[in-house]
C-alpha cells in the first residue's frame, strides 16, 4: 500500500515539476526542464536494479522506473503538442545527451577512485568497467528510448489527423499507453526472452505502465484543456498538418520552407507594394502622434508632395490648413472612436474634391482618399441641367402635358397649372395630373362639342401611328377677350404610347394676321384708286410677280395659264419697249433705279400711258432683281401732253408778242426820231438869222421826246411783266453814268450836283435791265423835277452792298411831294405835279419791276423841300 | 482832225437827210456818201478801189437787208480794205438785244439813238480818235 501511495506521489511530483516548469518557459526557457529530464533520465537508469515491487504479489515491476519513464514521454509529447517538433526533438536530443553525459561522468568518476584506490594499496579490488551499468541493458535501452520518442509523437501525429478533435483525451492515451506497453514488450523480448520471469514481468509491466498511462495522459489533458488553453487555437490546428513523421523530417522540410517563405514574403510584399503604389485611392497611415507612417505614390501626388518627404512628418503640422475641414474632426473621433469614419469634403486649397475612408488601426489610422471632383462636377452639372430643363418647362408660355395611351395626364408644366386656375375649368385645359383628358374630350362631345372630336380624333390618330404629329388652330374666346391657341400633339420621344400636347397661345400671332390681312386690303384699296400697282422681277428667270391692279391696267386676267411674261410683252408697244430694256438693263449694269412713261395697249380706250418705276434689288444670295411700280398715268399725261401744247402755243405767242412791241415800238419811234432830226436842223438853219421865235420849236421838240418816253414807258413795262429773271453781275457806277449821259442831253441848261457813294465789298447779282429801268426813272424823276426857285441844286445817290441786299437811296432838293399824292404816286397814270411832262407811268413801272425783283420801295418826302427814295433789291 | 469819207446807210431819206446836214455842219470829212440801202452800199465799197469810208453810219431795219445782215458780209472783206473803217449803228431800236448784237459786232465801235446830233457825233470822234 506504501509503494502504491510513494509511486503516486513521486509521479505527481514529476509531472507537477514538469508541467511547472513548462509553463515558466516564456521566463525561463526550456532548458531548466530539459536538465530536469535528463536528471530523471539518469535516475531512471540507476535505479533499475532494485527490488521490484510484486504486483498482485506475483508479477515484479519497478514502479519508480516506470513513472520516470512516462514522465519522459509525458514530457515530450506536451512539449511536441504546444512548442513544435523543433523543441521536441531538442528535448529528445539533450535527455539522450544528459544521460549519456551523466553516465560518462560517474563511470570516470569510479574509474579514478579504483586508481586511487590501488595506488595506496589499501586495499586489493577487483576492479570492475562501470559496476552499476548493465551496457547490454543501456544501449538497448537508450536506442529503445530514442524510438520510442519517435514513435509517440508520430502515433499522436496519425491520431490527431485521423480522429476527432472531441476525443482528445483518447487520443493523449493511445500516443502514451501504445510507446510504453511497445517499449515494455520490446525491452523485455530482447533482454528477458526464455527466461523465467518473462512472462511475469511482462504481465507487470503492462499493468503498471498501462495505470501510468492513464493517469500521464489525464494530466496531460486537463493541462491542455484547462490550465494552457490552447485548445482552439492555431497552434493546436497547426498540429492536425503536420506530417506523421515530422519530428524525424521536419528540418530539411523547414530549410526549404524558410527559404520558400522567403521568397513569397518578398513577392507579396512587393505586390504588396505595387498594389498600394498602383491604386488610385490615395494611402496614407498615420501613427498615434499623427506622423506619417505610410504614404503611397498616389496620395503623394493628391498632396503635392512625394511620398519620402511626407514620412514621420506630423500632418496637421504639414497640412495647416486641413484643420478647419470637417475632415480633421472626423480624423479626431476615428482616432477616439476606434470606428471608420468617412468624410466627403472640397479641399478648396486643392480644389478638389475628396473622400477620405479613415480606418482605425491599434497603432494609427490609415486614410483612403479618392479625388472624387469630377463625380462632384457631374453631379453639379447633373442638378445643374435638371434645374435648368425645369426652369426651361417652367419658363415656357406654352401648356404642356404628357398623357399616356388612356388619357390619364402624367405631367404637365407650370403654364398648363397656371392656365386651368386661372381659367377656372375650360372644356380642354382644366385636366391636371392625374385626370383624364381623353375622358374631359368626351364629356364636350357628348354636349355637342365639334372641336373635342376633332381633337380626340388628332389625339387616336398620333396613338394609333397613323401620323406622328397632330395640329390644330381653334378660337377660345373668354372674358370679352379674343383668343386662339394652337394644338399640337406628338409622341412622347420614342414611347409612342405617350403623348406630348402642347398649347400654344396665338392670339397676337392671329391678331397680326388679321391687321396684315386689314392692312393688305387697304393696300389693295389704294392700289385701286390710285390705279397704281407693284410687281417683282427676276431678269434671270423672267419671273413676274403683279400685284393685282397691274393685271387691271393691263387688262389682264390673272387665273390665265398663259405665261404671264409673254402676256405682258404682247401689251407693249416694241418701239417703247426697247427703250424700256435698254434701259433696264442699264440700270442691272450699275445698280441704279429708273422711272420711264410708256403707252401700252388698250382693249377699252386704244392705249393707255403708265409710268413705270423700278429699283435694283440684292437678296441675300446677292441675286439681281427688281422691284417697282407701275401706275396708270393716262389721264395725267392727257392733261400734261395739253399743258406742254398750251405752254409751247404760248411761248410762241409771247414771242410774237415781243417781236410786235419791238417793232411797234420801232415803227412807232423812227418817225418821231425823225422829226426830232428835222427840228434839229431846222433850229440849225434859224439860228443864224435873228428875230424868230424859237419857242414854237422847243415845244414841238419837248412833245416828240414826251410822245417819245411814252413808248419807252410801255415797252419797258412789257418788257418787266413778260420777260424772264436773269442773273448777271450788275457795275453800279456804269449804269447809274449811262443814265446821267443820257439825261444831260434832255436839258442842257440845267447841271445839279450829283453826288455818288457806293459802299461794295461783294459782287451784286440781278437782273441788269430791270435794276436799270428802275435807276433811270427815279435818277431821271430827280433831275427832271428840280426846284426852279433853288439854286444849289444836288441829286444824292447812296449805295450799300452786301451779301444779301443792295440799299440804294436817291435824295434830291426837289420840289418834293405833297403829303396827299405820296401814297398815290406809284399808281398807273397818275401824275402828281402838273409840272410833270411824264405819262404817268415811271414810278409805276419802278414799283412793278421793283416787285418782280422781290424788292421793296419807301418814299420820304417834303413839299418843296425834297424827296427820297430807298429802295431794296435781294442779293441773287 | 478831218476825215476823207463817211459814208451813211438808211432806207429812211430824212433821216440821211437830217444826218447829212449835221456832219456836213460840223465839217469833219471831205466827202459824205449817201446809200438808201444795205445792198447798195455793199455794191459801192465792192466796186470801190481806193480805201473804204473811215465812218459808216449804219442803221438796223431796212427792207431785204437790216443791219446785222450788213455786216456779216462786211467782215468778208479783206482786213487790207477795211483796216481803217469803223462802223457806229445809228438806229431808232431801243430794243436791248439789238444793242447787245451790235456790240458784239467786231467793226462796231458805238451805238447811236436817232436822231444824230451834234453831241453825239462829238462823241463818236473822240472814240475814233482814241482808237487810232
Amino acid at each position: 500500500m506504501y509503494v502504491v501511495l510513494s509511486t503516486l506521489i513521486l509521479l505527481l511530483i514529476v509531472s507537477t515539476c514538469i508541467l511547472l516548469l513548462f509553463n515558466l518557459r516564456n521566463r525561463l526557457g526550456l532548458a531548466p526542464l530539459y536538465i530536469l529530464l535528463g536528471g530523471v533520465q539518469y535516475f531512471q537508469i540507476n535505479i533499475e536494479y532494485i527490488e521490484p515491487y510484486k504486483i498482485l504479489g506475483e508479477f515484479p515491476v519497478f514502479p519508480q522506473s516506470i513513472v520516470l519513464f512516462s514522465a519522459m514521454l509525458f514530457a515530450v509529447l506536451l512539449l511536441y503538442i504546444k512548442e513544435g517538433v523543433v523543441s521536441a526533438r531538442t528535448l529528445i536530443i539533450a535527455i539522450l545527451i544528459s544521460s549519456l553525459f551523466i553516465i560518462g561522468l560517474f563511470e570516470i568518476s569510479a574509474l579514478q577512485d579504483y586508481f586511487i584506490r590501488n595506488a595506496n594499496r589499501t586495499e586489493d579490488i577487483n576492479f570492475t568497467l562501470f559496476p552499476n551499468l548493465n551496457f547490454k541493458i543501456f544501449f538497448i535501452g537508450t536506442f529503445l528510448l530514442f524510438f520510442d520518442f519517435v514513435l509517440l509523437t508520430s502515433i499522436y501525429q496519425f491520431l490527431i489527423s485521423k480522429i476527432h478533435k472531441e476525443h482528445y483525451f483518447l487520443i493523449l492515451f493511445l500516443s502514451l499507453w501504445l510507446v510504453l506497453i511497445f517499449d515494455a514488450f520490446t525491452f523485455h523480448t530482447v533482454l528477458f526472452v526464455g527466461t523465467s520471469k518473462y512472462t511475469a514481468s511482462l504481465i507487470g509491466n503492462f499493468i503498471a505502465k498501462t495505470l501510468s498511462a492513464i493517469i500521464f495522459s489525464l494530466i496531460l489533458y486537463i493541462y491542455l484543456k484547462y490550465i494552457d488553453k490552447v485548445f482552439e487555437t492555431t497552434s493546436f490546428i497547426a498540429n492536425q498538418n503536420r506530417e506523421v513523421l515530422s519530428i524525424l523530417n521536419y528540418k530539411k522540410k523547414y530549410l526549404d520552407l524558410k527559404i520558400e517563405k522567403e521568397i513569397s514574403e518578398k513577392k507579396i510584399s512587393a505586390q504588396y507594394e505595387k498594389t498600394l503604389t498602383s491604386i488610385s485611392d490615395g494611402i496614407t497611415t498615420l501613427d498615434s502622434n499623427w506622423c506619417y507612417t505610410y504614404v503611397n505614390k498616389q496620395a503623394g501626388k493628391f498632396l503635392g508632395r512625394t511620398p519620402e518627404s511626407l514620412k514621420g512628418k506630423h500632418i496637421w503640422t504639414e497640412f495647416p490648413n486641413v484643420v478647419s475641414l470637417s475632415f480633421y474632426n472626423a480624423c479626431i473621433n476615428a482616432f477616439k472612436s476606434q470606428e471608420a469614419n468617412i468624410s466627403v469634403e472640397y479641399f478648396s486649397s486643392y480644389g478638389k474634391w475628396f473622400e477620405n475612408r479613415i480606418y482605425p488601426t491599434p497603432d494609427g489610422l490609415t486614410i483612403y482618399f479618392t479625388d472624387i471632383t469630377e463625380k462632384k462636377e457631374i453631379e453639379k452639372a447633373l442638378v445643374e441641367s435638371e434645374a435648368f430643363n425645369k426652369g426651361i418647362l417652367s419658363s415656357l408660355t406654352a401648356h404642356i402635358a404628357v398623357i399616356d395611351k388612356t388619357g390619364e395626364v402624367l405631367a404637365v408644366n407650370k403654364a398648363w397649372n397656371d392656365y386651368s386656375v386661372k381659367n377656372g375649368g375650360h372644356n380642354y385645359e382644366s385636366s391636371s395630373v392625374g385626370s383624364n383628358y381623353i375622358e374631359v374630350c368626351q364629356k364636350s362631345i357628348s354636349e355637342g362639342d365639334q372641336l373635342s372630336q376633332n381633337i380626340l380624333d388628332g389625339l387616336r390618330s398620333v396613338l394609333n401611328q397613323e401620323t406622328n404629329h397632330f395640329e390644330i388652330e381653334y378660337p377660345c374666346h373668354y372674358k370679352d377677350e379674343k383668343h386662339w391657341f394652337s394644338m399640337h400633339v406628338e409622341p412622347f420621344g420614342t414611347e409612342s404610347d405617350k403623348l406630348v400636347i402642347s398649347h400654344n397661345n396665338i392670339t397676337q400671332l392671329k391678331i397680326a394676321e388679321e391687321k396684315l390681312e386689314r392692312t393688305n386690303l387697304k393696300l389693295k384699296e389704294a392700289q385701286r384708286m390710285a390705279k397704281l400697282g407693284n410687281w417683282e422681277y427676276n431678269p434671270v428667270t423672267k419671273e413676274i410677280f403683279f400685284s393685282d391692279e397691274i393685271y387691271q391696267i393691263f387688262e389682264l386676267d390673272k387665273n390665265s395659264s398663259q405665261d404671264l411674261y409673254a402676256s405682258y410683252k404682247s401689251k407693249c408697244i416694241p418701239k417703247d419697249q426697247d427703250a424700256l430694256d435698254k434701259l433696264v438693263s442699264n440700270a442691272i449694269k450699275n445698280e441704279t433705279g429708273y422711272t420711264i412713261g410708256y403707252y401700252i395697249k388698250s382693249n377699252k380706250i386704244g392705249q393707255k400711258y403708265i409710268q413705270e418705276v423700278g429699283e435694283i434689288v440684292k437678296d441675300e444670295n446677292s441675286n439681281v432683281f427688281l422691284k417697282g411700280t407701275i401706275q396708270d398715268i393716262t389721264k395725267d399725261k392727257l392733261i400734261s401732253d395739253e399743258l406742254t401744247q398750251s405752254n409751247e402755243e404760248l411761248l410762241k405767242i409771247n414771242t410774237e408778242l415781243d417781236r410786235f412791241v419791238y417793232s411797234a415800238s420801232h415803227d412807232l419811234r423812227s418817225p418821231l426820231t425823225s422829226l426830232q432830226g428835222l427840228i434839229q436842223v431846222l433850229e440849225m438853219q434859224i439860228d443864224t438869222s435873228a428875230k424868230v421865235d424859237k419857242e414854237p420849236i422847243k415845244l414841238m421838240s419837248q412833245t416828240i421826246d414826251k410822245m417819245d418816253k411814252f413808248i419807252a414807258d410801255i415797252l419797258d413795262y412789257s418788257l418787266n411783266t413778260r420777260k424772264e429773271l436773269t442773273h448777271e453781275k450788275i457795275n453800279f457806277e456804269a449804269l447809274i453814268k449811262s443814265s446821267w449821259e443820257d439825261l444831260k442831253y434832255m436839258d442842257l441848261d440845267y447841271r445839279p450836283k450829283l453826288t455818288l457813294d457806293i459802299n461794295q465789298t461783294v459782287d451784286f447779282l440781278s437782273d441788269p435791265k430791270r435794276v436799270s429801268i428802275i435807276l433811270n426813272n427815279l435818277i431821271s424823276n430827280a433831275f427832271k423835277y428840280h426846284d426852279k426857285n433853288k439854286t444849289n441844286h444836288f441829286i444824292n445817290i447812296f449805295i450799300v452792298v452786301d451779301g444779301e441786299k443792295v440799299v440804294i437811296d436817291i435824295e434830291d432838293n426837289g420840289i418834293g411831294i405833297k403829303e396827299e399824292y405820296v401814297d398815290k404816286i406809284f399808281d398807273m397814270f397818275h401824275r402828281a405835279t402838273t409840272l410833270s411832262t411824264g405819262s404817268g407811268m415811271g414810278l409805276y413801272i419802278v414799283k412793278e419791276t421793283i416787285e418782280k425783283l422781290k424788292g421793296s420801295i419807301h418814299v420820304e418826302s417834303k413839299f418843296e423841300k425834297g424827296t427820297k427814295f430807298s429802295i431794296k433789291i435781294p442779293n441773287s | 482832225m478831218k476825215l476823207k469819207e463817211i459814208m451813211l446807210v438808211d432806207d429812211n431819206s430824212i433821216d440821211n437827210y437830217v444826218s447829212k446836214i449835221v456832219v456836213e455842219k460840223e465839217n469833219f470829212t471831205e466827202t459824205i456818201t449817201v446809200k438808201s440801202s444795205a445792198i447798195e452800199a455793199l455794191d459801192y465799197l465792192k466796186a470801190k478801189t481806193d480805201n473804204f469810208p473811215e465812218l459808216i453810219f449804219l442803221d438796223i431795219k431796212m427792207p431785204i437787208m437790216d443791219g446785222f445782215e450788213f455786216l456779216l458780209e462786211f467782215s468778208k472783206f479783206t482786213v487790207d480794205k477795211k483796216e481803217n473803217s469803223a462802223i457806229v449803228m445809228l438806229s431808232s431800236s431801243i430794243n436791248n438785244a439789238d444793242m447787245e448784237a451790235a456790240s458784239n459786232e467786231q467793226h462796231v465801235i458805238d451805238y447811236l439813238s436817232k436822231p444824230l446830233s451834234k453831241d453825239k457825233l462829238a462823241k463818236v470822234f473822240d472814240i475814233l480818235i482814241q482808237k487810232k
